[in-house]
């Protein structure tokens, strides 16, 4: 990756484009429960893996940096657990054209969000979030098996 | 709810010392920041005479959240101890740009108080929008905070235009991140 590529604006935005962003390894940061519904010892046994949402970030080693976050959501479908993002991916990248023009908020938001789709990100997430809550989630029940979220 | 904002001398009497236990509570007692504590009050260096306070107190004159807004032409937390999390930007020194820090949301007084859920009470959405309101009446047209990350996300919802200044650093176990905020274009409460 050619650090010609990123260019960090001082609004705060890193401006790459498409081709260059598909270039860059991400790498995870921290992952958490969300705050909300973060299943405690005492009430964890009855709760249910779809009930368990929390947001990931991740992070090139790209100078400037690049930050991605987003959330996610455990869907248990026909008894497998598997990670689902869930809304928008917050970032700091801004997305251009060839010609050097912002792509905008919006379409730059549609963007990450496929190229995050495309991360193996759920594996890596699933082992941190199973060490780092182990205690909590050990009492875990996973009760329900929905096919939508 | 109602809102009351100001600076040190100008809130109301008794209400500095209030922000000053509330935000101890919060920030010491409950999320376990290592802060600098004196009598059961929370502050730092940042707590001067030009700052401005934002508190949302409840029907029952409760205090259920309050932020500390920070001229950037002044020091402030992000330029002076988080300056990197701008991702290599030199800290803004601007007079439309005021730091935003210290925000919680958290009714003690609520059934299910808890301070992982600081984000999602509903005094949190119009402590939000009365901080950007007063930072707008002060000349802001944007926002740098220094937060955890669960922010951003509020924000959004919000419909207020935000993104992050780079990437997050995990302090004692949490991410934290600066974030800008736009606030053009925001309602007032």
């Amino acid at each position: 990756m050619m650090s010609g590529a990123l260019r960090l604006s001082d609004d705060g935005y890193v401006r790459l484009t498409l081709a260059a962003l598909r270039t860059i390894k991400l790498t995870h940061l921290i992952s958490e429960l969300d705050p909300d519904t973060r299943p405690s010892p005492c009430r964890a046994s009855g709760a249910s893996a779809a009930s368990i949402v929390g947001f990931t970030e991740w992070v090139s080693h790209t100078t400037p940096a690049l930050s991605l976050g987003w959330d996610w959501r455990i869907a248990t479908i026909a008894g497998q657990v598997r990670y689902e993002r869930e809304g928008e991916v917050r970032s700091n990248a801004m997305l251009i054209n060839v010609r050097g023009r912002d792509l905008g908020e919006t379409a730059s938001g549609v963007l990450l969000c496929i190229a995050v789709d495309r991360l193996e990100w759920k594996q890596v997430v699933d082992d941190y979030i199973s060490n780092r809550y182990a205690r909590h989630l050990s009492t875990l029940t996973v009760t329900e098996s929905r096919t939508s979220l | 709810m109602q809102v009351i904002s100001g600076d040190a001398a100008g809130l109301p009497q008794g209400y500095y010392g209030r922000v000053t236990h509330y935000r101890h509570r919060v920030f010491v007692e409950q999320l376990g920041w290592h802060l600098d504590v004196k009598d059961g009050a929370e502050t730092d260096q940042f707590d001067r005479p030009d700052t401005v306070y934002v508190m949302v107190e409840d029907e029952a004159g409760n205090i259920a959240g309050c932020s500390r807004l920070l001229q950037t032409t002044r020091p402030y937390l992000l330029g002076e101890v988080f300056p990197q999390l701008l991702n290599g930007l030199p800290p803004p020194r601007d007079a439309a740009v005021w730091e935003l820090s210290r925000f919680a949301a958290m009714d003690f007084n609520a059934r299910a108080a808890t301070p992982l859920a600081q984000f999602s009470n509903s005094a949190t959405a119009l402590l939000m929008r009365a901080s950007v309101a007063c930072a707008a009446e002060r000349g802001a047209q944007r926002l740098i905070t220094v937060s955890p990350v669960g922010i951003e996300r509020l924000i959004r919802r919000l419909g207020i235009r935000a993104h992050r200044a780079g990437p997050p650093m995990v302090l004692d176990g949490h991410a934290i991140f600066a974030c800008w905020i736009e606030v053009g274009g925001v309602e007032p409460p």
